[in-house]
């Protein structure tokens, strides 16, 4: 590999970057990276050093580049979501993993095997959002960003492999929340925030929305997203009134929460419409109507995340302008 | 204070540096402990810069390649003082609590 060669990959890396940020820094920092390859007679582009650039570019695209005070604290608001889905995500997964073992050793046990398999479908990626939620809640921000990876792939694995409108129905609702809360917590520093300004709030409060979640989402047959949608709104007033309620942070959170709760509500009733329709006709959904609603579903999710981060950094962005300045 | 930020305002005390060089003397005073990465060395001086704690001190263009020299500050030099003196209160402390403690031989 040619040293311009080289250098075209760093200038390709370099676009993790925000513009702005670029047209400042680029050409300083792709100047210390080739001298840095040169220095040590490397030749090819190193995997951490890459890391490290697409690492640090989508900081600054996100948290690390907001300069403006009140986009800061949209970004908080977010960071709060993030943290406040999470757990409701978890708890409405601890929720399911008690019914399905109480349909196992319950009064139920005794009912053929098929009964059971609207719970096997979705288990292993509920087991991981409890995970997720846990690690979460212990400071593990990497491992609940990785079961929550591995926990929506589950989830699209199961949907995929659904034959039946009903089980589609019922896992498709799931996903794009699910989807929409895993790139929350993949942004990096939004959950790291979210979780210093919820410490400032009483534990207790956290357990409390924690606990009030999981029962508000045991009527999970009904399988609504804005259920837990709305149970996360009701967390989240239920640690953040106390101490945090003055809070102006807060109050965006909350206006983050509703405003998603009523857009992904209406998508999802929606397509329970829809889902009806189609159980009305004989035979089996076709595989490749499952996998449609599964990607926009998921696409839906993702761009809810993406919109709202992007919106407000490009909001601060327009705000405040900032270089350095010689001799200043 | 990051570790980081000490040991870049740590370097740029003694005089000013151009990026490349802050990654390789801040590996030299830290013992080789702390390697900076190019893209996390960015991510604290552009903050550095932002916060003015240090500043451009002149541009150079070496090998067709933009070289910019930074310098400390009033601001960022009271900074470093001030963990200075943070770190060195929390380093006695420690000292005196070993020492009280029974443990005083570990700094022999």
């Amino acid at each position: 590999m040619t040293e311009s060669r080289l250098e075209r990959r760093y200038r390709f890396l370099l676009r993790a970057y925000p513009r702005s940020y670029r047209e400042i820094w680029g050409d300083e920092l792709l100047a210390v990276l080739l001298e840095d390859a040169a220095a040590t007679s490397r030749s090819r582009l190193g995997a951490r050093d890459a890391a490290d650039l697409v690492r640090n570019g989508l900081r600054e695209r996100t948290t690390a580049g907001l300069r403006d005070p009140v986009a800061r604290r949209w970004v908080d608001a977010l960071g709060v979501c993030t943290v406040v889905l999470t757990l409701a995500l978890g708890a409405r997964a601890g929720t399911y993993a008690a019914t399905a073992l109480w349909w196992r050793v319950g009064p139920a046990a005794d009912l053929p095997r098929s009964a059971f398999e609207w719970i096997d479908g979705g288990w292993p990626a509920q087991v991981l959002w409890l995970v997720a939620a846990a690690a979460l809640v212990l400071g593990g921000r990497r491992v609940a960003g990785a079961a929550a990876i591995v926990g929506t792939a589950l989830q699209v694995a199961a949907l995929v492999e659904a034959s039946s409108s009903i089980e589609a129905q019922m896992f498709v609702l799931r996903l794009s929340a699910e989807t929409a809360v895993t790139a929350l917590l993949l942004t990096p520093g939004l959950a790291a925030r979210g979780l210093r300004i919820i410490g400032r709030g009483p534990r207790a409060f956290v357990l409390a929305g924690l606990m009030l979640a999981g029962a508000a989402s045991s009527t999970w047959l009904e399988s609504s997203t804005m259920l837990y949608l709305a149970t996360g709104a009701l967390v989240l007033l239920g640690f953040g009134l106390v101490p945090l309620w003055r809070s102006p942070t807060v109050h965006r959170a909350i206006v983050l929460l509703i405003g998603s709760a009523v857009v992904v509500g209406s998508a999802a009733r929606d397509l329970a419409m829809r889902l009806h329709l189609d159980a009305r006709r004989p035979g089996p959904v076709p595989r490749a109507d499952i996998v449609w609603q599964v990607a926009i579903y998921m696409a839906a999710g993702l761009g809810a995340a993406l919109a709202a981060t992007a919106i407000i950094v490009t909001w601060s962005r327009l705000r405040v302008r900032h270089g350095p300045a010689i001799g200043r | 204070m990051q570790e980081p930020t000490f040991l870049i305002l740590s370097v740029l005390a003694a005089g000013p540096q151009h990026g490349y060089g802050l990654m390789r003397q801040v590996a030299v005073v830290s013992d080789d402990r702390v390697h900076l990465r190019p893209g996390s060395l960015y991510a604290t001086l552009s903050r550095l810069v932002d916060e003015g704690l240090i500043e451009v001190e002149r541009e150079e263009v070496v090998d067709a390649r933009l070289r910019r020299y930074y310098r400390i500050t009033e601001t960022g030099a009271k900074d470093l003082a001030d963990a200075i003196e943070r770190l060195r209160r929390n380093a006695t402390m420690a000292v005196r609590n070993l020492r009280h403690g029974g443990f005083g031989e570990v700094f022999a």
